[in-house]
C-alpha cells in the first residue's frame, strides 16, 4: 500500500525522481518474486490453464526485474491512479509479460510426445509452490549444519535469516556488540558455504567447473 | 569475466553480502549467458533463499534497482526485450503452444482457479557446453590455456582461444529434469564439418545426466586435426530424444539438421592460432 498512503512518494513516482523510483523497486520487489515464483493460472479459451513460477533464482529476479522496469515507464506511472494498490497494478504487468513471452518466444517448441501435451488435471489453488528436490534436499542440510552450531549461532540465524531482523537489534536480543554479529554472521556464512560443498550440495569450485575429467588430467 | 572467476565472487557476495559495483555487473552479465555459472549460482541462492528473508545478500536488489532506475530514466530508451535468458525454458513448449490463444484479462478475474495445470512450463533449466583448451606441451603438467561456454545464437558467440598445438576437451552442463543427448558439431570458416561427437559411427547420440555440471564428454581432441589455423565453429544441439547411428550418420555425412527433436542450438567460436 506503499503508493497509496505515502502521497509524496507518489509525486516522486510520477515526476520519476530516482530517489522515489528506487524506493518502489525495493518495496515491491519481494512480493512480486514471490508471485512470480507461485506461478499463476490464466485462461487459453476454454481452458484454464497454470504458469508455474520461477524455479530458477537468476530467472526470477530478471523477470522481477524486467517486469518493475516496465512498471516505472513514463507511460506505465501516468497510467496508474494512485487508489488502487500499486501491487495489483505491478503484479498485472508481471503477468502480460511472462504470458507475451512464454507466448512470442520462438526458441519455445513442443517437447515430448502428445501425452505431455495434454494438460493434467490438478485440483485445489497452488498458492505457494511445492518444494523442489532441491529446496527439501537444502532444508535437510541446514537442520544437520544448526544441530552443530552453537546457540549463539543458532540464535543469531533465527533473528537475522529468518526473521530479517537488522543486526543492531540482533545484537540487543543476543547480548553481542554489532560488531561481534557481524563477525559470527560472516564466519556462519562462511562455513555454510563449506558445509554445502563438503556435502555434495554446491560443487567445489574451480574444481568443479573444470570438470571431473579435466581433474584427473590436471591431477 | 571467465566462468573461473564468477563461481568465487558469486561466494563472496553470498558471505559477505557485497562485492564491488563493477564486478557484480559483469557477473551478472555473465550470469545471463552462461549457463554453468548460473547453474552454481541458482543453487547457491536456493541455498541462501532457505536460510530466510534475511540472508539474501541486500547488493542483489540494489543493484538492479539502480539498473533499472537509471533505464527507466534515461530519455528515448525502451527496456530492452526482454528474453527468458539465453537459456531454453525446458517444455515451456507446451505453455506456448496451448497459450497462443490465451486473452490474459486485467484486472484479474475472481480467484486463482486452477483447474489445469501445464506440465513441466517455466522450469527454466541451465543447459550449455563449455570448451577447454589443454595445453599439453608438457604432458606432465597439462594446464587449462582457457575456457568459454557455449551461448545462444542470437547473442555474441563467445570465442574460445587455443594453439594449434592443444587439446580440446568439451564439457556439459544440465540442470535437473529429464534426461536429454547431445551432438556436437564443429565446422571450419566455409563451413565443412571438421568434428562429430559423439563419432559417426557411434551407436546414438551423447545420453546427458541430468543435474550435471561440466561434465567431460568422452573424447579429448587433437586440435591440429580439426586442420589449418582460423576460426571454428562448435554448434551444440540438445535433443529430447536419442539420435539413432542412421541419423548420425546422416549428420555426419550431409549435414542433414536432425530437425523436430532440437530443444537447444548454442555455439561459441574457436580460435586456432599456429
Ligand atoms: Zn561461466
Amino acid at each position: 500500500m506503499l503508493l497509496v498512503t505515502d502521497r509524496a512518494l507518489l509525486d516522486g513516482f510520477r515526476a520519476g525522481r530516482p530517489e522515489a523510483l528506487k524506493a518502489v523497486y525495493l518495496h515491491y520487489r519481494p512480493r512480486l518474486l514471490d508471485a512470480l515464483r507461485a506461478g499463476f493460472s490464466f485462461r487459453s479459451g476454454e481452458v484454464w490453464m497454470r504458469f508455474r513460477g520461477y524455479h530458477s533464482p537468476f530467472e526470477l529476479e530478471q523477470a522481477a526485474s524486467e517486469a518493475l522496469a516496465r512498471a516505472l515507464l513514463p507511460a506505465a506511472r501516468a497510467s496508474y491512479d494512485g487508489l488502487h494498490p500499486f501491487a495489483d497494478y505491478l503484479f498485472g504487468i508481471a503477468r502480460n509479460l511472462v504470458l507475451n513471452e512464454l507466448r512470442r518466444n520462438d526458441l519455445l517448441v513442443p517437447v515430448g510426445g502428445d501425452e505431455e501435451l495434454a494438460p493434467a488435471a490438478a485440483g485445489g489453488l497452488a498458492l505457494a509452490p511445492e518444494p523442489t528436490l532441491e529446496e527439501r534436499e537444502i532444508e535437510r542440510l541446514l537442520a544437520a549444519f544448526l544441530a552443530e552450531a552453537s546457540p549463539v549461532e543458532r540464535g543469531l540465524f533465527e533473528l537475522r535469516f529468518r526473521d530479517g531482523e537488522k543486526q543492531d537489534d540482533a545484537a540487543r536480543a543476543l547480548a553481542l556488540s554489532r560488531v561481534q554479529v557481524r563477525r559470527v554472521e560472516y564466519k556462519l556464512k562462511r562455513r555454510l558455504l563449506a558445509y554445502l560443498k563438503k556435502h555434495g550440495y554446491l560443487a567445489d569450485v574451480p574444481r568443479a567447473l573444470l570438470g571431473a575429467g579435466l581433474r584427473s588430467v590436471l591431477a | 569475466m571467465t566462468c573461473l572467476k564468477v563461481a568465487p565472487l558469486v561466494d563472496r557476495l553470498l558471505v559477505a553480502g557485497r562485492v564491488p559495483g563493477w564486478r557484480f555487473r559483469r557477473m551478472w552479465r555473465h550470469l545471463a549467458t552462461c549457463g554453468t555459472c548460473r547453474a552454481y549460482f541458482d543453487r547457491a541462492a536456493v541455498a541462501w533463499r532457505a536460510m530466510g528473508p534475511g540472508a539474501e545478500p541486500p547488493q542483489i536488489a540494489e543493484a538492479r534497482a539502480d539498473e533499472v532506475v537509471a533505464r527507466v530514466g534515461a530519455p528515448k530508451r525502451r527496456p530492452s526485450r526482454w528474453r527468458l535468458g539465453a537459456w531454453t525454458v525446458a517444455g515451456a513448449g507446451a505453455l506456448a503452444a496451448l497459450a497462443v490463444a490465451a486473452r490474459v484479462a486485467w484486472p484479474p478475474h475472481g480467484p486463482d482457479r486452477s483447474t489445469f495445470v501445464e506440465r513441466g512450463t517455466a522450469a527454466a533449466r541451465a543447459r550449455g557446453i563449455r570448451a577447454f583448451c589443454l595445453d599439453v606441451a608438457r604432458p606432465e603438467a597439462v594446464a587449462v590455456r582457457g575456457d568459454a561456454a557455449s551461448a545462444r545464437p542470437d547473442v555474441a558467440s563467445p570465442v574460445l582461444a587455443c594453439r594449434a598445438g592443444d587439446d580440446l576437451q568439451l564439457a556439459y552442463t544440465l540442470g535437473a529434469g529429464a534426461g536429454e543427448d547431445l551432438v556436437v558439431i564443429a565446422r571450419s570458416a566455409d563451413g565443412r564439418r571438421v568434428l562429430l561427437e559423439p563419432a559417426p559411427n557411434a551407436a546414438r547420440s551423447t545420453a546427458l545426466r541430468p543435474g550435471a555440471l561440466d561434465e567431460p564428454l568422452a573424447e579429448r581432441v587433437h586440435l591440429r586435426a580439426l586442420g589449418a589455423p582460423g576460426r571454428y565453429t562448435i554448434e551444440a544441439l540438445f535433443l529430447s530424444a536419442p539420435l539413432d547411428a542412421m541419423a548420425l550418420d546422416a549428420l555426419a555425412a550431409r549435414g542433414a539438421d536432425p530437425g523436430r527433436g532440437v530443444i537447444d542450438r548454442q555455439q561459441l567460436a574457436l580460435d586456432l592460432a599456429p
